[in-house]
């Protein structure tokens, strides 16, 4: 769940409510469905740097 | 066909799960996502309750039964012309202010309908506890829970449904209004919906309503509840239905304290007593200013002297430029392609520098302090503070969401503008988005050459900016006048920011800056190459001579900045940061080009969104107007300056 900074809204995000924003899918950004505040979207070097980590974690468990 | 069947219609505000709830009613797939407008158009579906084949609707999520855009109006004219039976109401049990403020028109209007209190697991979490059969007994209708998403409690609902009365709950208005609503449900025509509940619609001003009447009204009778409208409204300082959304507000508050319980421990430290203050009418301005001197400081000295000048100079200029250089010399021979990476106008040398470079520490640090302002719980007070601002223009309240958006990016903020109910409204924001609003790229490149030069500096300039903002708004809501309902925050309790919160969205949002703008910064550098290379670049400088030179006061050179600024505003701005830099300008001539690039037409891409937000005629446009009183408003800061002898 995503609260929106803005109005206090919460929501989740959802990649294909894009279709109707004429700036199209894959602009990064999240739109808050109530007031249409932008927040960023997950960033994708976090979420590698985060997969990464992930993995060393179950590497370790393991051993 | 041998039996009648029942209609059955999904109510409730946006994204509280109606579609959910659709689907597990009639096994039928609605798309279910996150954006306002996912289910734009009435989605029907068969299902089986008591035996009996039922038709059910799901529909546009709605925050009034005023229809403010094309989907609520969507909605409300099921009710209105469709034969319906029963209603569900689906709400999000979280937000139960907006929930009683549905149910209550929905009781106006009379249809059987019971209260689907939605997603109360999260309700729950929230620690929210409604009191289900003390509200259900005040409104007079049945009221279920349900977790759609788990499909629980959706038995129970069917069950509900089998015997729906009519609701019998009325909200006492003022005596203005009462005596109005008498006068007006005598003349309506018979309706599924309640006159009272028509007569409010209509003396809320709902134009949508209108063609309907002709259908079903004389003439006269149409003149005659115009009349008594525009009487009533006239009793009134604000619009009639901020009037009576008012009073329905409070109804729901009542409501809420004999059946909401929130358990919610407010320390009441120092941090909620700022919280209180940054709004308050008086001492929210001496902190809002504080505000952004604070960020005058950050984004504008410490980030563009210190940083820009270790990336720039250090960084870029010692290291990186020069190495970049010999390793094309040695792999490229040609010429003509060396230049274009490394060449006055090259790839590397201009574009990749000005992004990396100088936009990027600025950036960076504008990202960062944004993230605060997010996470603390500034922003929605920012929010009422200019609508304030904008209360004193005569602008509607719900116009400066998308105007404080702006201060992110202009080309999203020109989307949100659908919020906005009239085409008018919609035109003049979009104006003011592109001509006074500078995006957050935008904004740190001008703090940062601001900061280069006095505090006065920087004050002339946001006052003159102001002004012009302050002027179009004014006039433009003399064109249209200030009507319609404000926006609904919820404002959160003031708090300190997480650190690795902060972090990570500032990289988010760099990476999306980076992606987004950097590619236009190569092709602002090509274009300015080819330009070079077929001699039109002095071509272009020579005729824009008189306006940029003449006019301006600028170097010729300023004409490239203008050129680039086409493409972005921000990138425009960096240009003539390069040229400050390099001492090619003085003070006069950095606040009359700030001003003329802080007026310029934003970016490509929001033209791009204009276009297909508003048309292309309206685009251009208005491109046109922003371009021109761009230059005119800088010519005549330039003339000013001179004629009064100042010099900054
Ligand atoms: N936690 C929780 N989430 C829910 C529940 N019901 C729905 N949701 C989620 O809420 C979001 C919105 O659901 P939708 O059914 O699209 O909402 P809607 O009311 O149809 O929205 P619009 O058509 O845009 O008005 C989805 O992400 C659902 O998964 C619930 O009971 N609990
Ligand atoms: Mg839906």
């Amino acid at each position: 769940m995503i609260k929106c900074p803005m109005c206090g809204f919460q929501f989740q995000q959802n990649k294909k409510v894009c279709r109707n924003c004429p700036m199209g899918i894959g602009c990064g950004q999240i739109c808050c469905p109530n007031c249409g505040y932008n927040l960023p979207g997950e960033s994708k070097i976090i979420s590698k740097i985060n997969n990464i980590w992930e993995r060393i974690k179950k590497c370790s468990k393991k051993n | 066909m041998n039996i009648k069947e029942n209609k059955i219609v999904l109510v409730g505000n946006p994204n509280v799960g109606k579609s959910v709830i659709f689907g597990l009613l009639t096994g039928k797939y609605v798309t279910v996502s996150n954006y306002p407008g996912t289910t734009v158009e009435v989605t029907k579906g068969y299902a089986v309750l008591e035996n009996k084949k039922c038709i059910i609707f799901d529909s546009p999520g709605i925050n009034s039964f005023i229809p403010q855009s094309e989907d609520e109006k969507v909605t409300r004219d099921i009710l209105l012309n469709q034969k319906i039976d029963k209603i569900i109401q689906v709400a999000d049990a979280k937000n139960i202010t907006r929930t009683l403020l549905i149910a209550l028109q929905l009781a106006e209007i009379g249809l059987p309908f019971v209260l689907d209190l939605n997603m109360i697991d999260e309700a729950r979490e929230k620690r929210i506890n409604i009191d289900e059969k003390e509200l259900s007994k005040k409104l007079g209708i049945p009221i279920v829970s349900t977790i759609a998403t788990q499909n629980q409690g959706i038995a129970e609902l069917k069950e509900t449904l089998k015997n729906l009365k009519r609701p019998d709950y009325h909200i006492k208005y003022d005596s203005l209004i009462e005596e109005a609503l008498l006068r007006v449900e005598k003349f309506l025509p018979e309706s599924q919906i309640n006159k009272r509940a028509l007569s409010l619609m209509l003396l809320a001003g709902d134009l949508s309503l209108k063609s309907w009447l002709k259908e079903n009204l004389s003439q006269e009778k149409l003149k005659f509840l115009e009349e008594v409208q525009e009487d009533l409204a006239e009793k009134y300082i604000e619009p009639l239905a901020y009037i009576i959304n008012e009073q329905r507000l409070k109804e729901t508050e009542n409501l809420i304290k004999s059946c909401v319980k929130t358990e919610k421990i407010i320390l009441k430290n120092w941090v909620y007593y700022l919280g209180r203050i940054s709004m308050d009418r008086f001492w929210g301005i001496p902190i809002l200013i504080i505000v952004l001197f604070l960020m005058y400081k950050f984004v504008g000295e410490f980030a563009a002297g210190a940083g820009v000048n270790f990336v720039e100079n250090t960084v870029f200029g010692k290291y990186l430029n020069p190495w970049a250089i010999k390793i094309v010399n040695f792999l490229i021979p040609i010429p003509l392609i060396k230049e274009l990476f490394v060449g006055e106008y090259g790839i590397f040398t201009m574009a990749i520098t000005y992004a990396l470079a100088i936009v990027m520490p600025i950036v960076t640090a504008f990202f960062l302090f944004f993230g605060i302002l997010e996470d603390s719980g500034y922003l929605p007070r920012l929010a009422i503070m200019a609508n304030r601002f904008c209360k004193i223009m005569g602008l509607n309240g719900k116009a400066v969401l998308p105007l404080v958006l702006g201060l992110g990016c202009d080309t999203m903020a020109t989307i949100t503008a659908r919020i906005l109910e009239t085409k008018k409204e919609k035109i003049i924001v979009t104006l003011l988005l592109a001509l006074g609003i500078p995006c957050s790229a935008q904004l740190g490149v001008i703090l940062a050459m601001l900061a280069k030069l006095s505090f006065s500096a920087t004050l002339l300039w946001v006052g003159i900016v102001l002004a012009v903002i302050l002027l179009v708004g004014y006039l433009a809501s003399k064109v249209l006048p200030g009507k319609g309902g404000d926006f609904i925050l919820e404002i959160p309790p003031l708090r300190i920011p997480k650190l690795s919160n902060i972090l990570i969205k500032t990289l988010a949002r760099l990476e999306w800056y980076l992606k987004e703008a950097v590619p236009l910064f190569i092709l602002g550098t090509l274009l300015l190459f080819v330009l070079d290379k077929i001699k039109m670049l002095k071509v272009i400088e020579k005729m824009a001579s008189p306006l940029v030179v003449g006019f301006l006061g600028l170097p010729s050179r300023a004409s490239e900045s203008f050129i680039i600024g086409f493409l972005r505003r921000d990138y425009g701005a960096a240009g003539l940061y390069a040229l400050a830099d390099k001492g090619l300008m003085n003070h006069t001539q950095i606040v009359v080009s700030l001003v003329t690039i802080t007026l310029f037409v934003p970016c490509i891409a929001q033209f791009f969104v204009s276009i297909k937000e508003r048309g292309l005629k309206t685009a251009l446009l208005i491109s046109f107007v922003t371009f021109f009183l761009a230059f005119l408003i800088g010519g005549l800061v330039n003339f000013i300056l001179h004629y009064l002898g100042i010099i900054l």
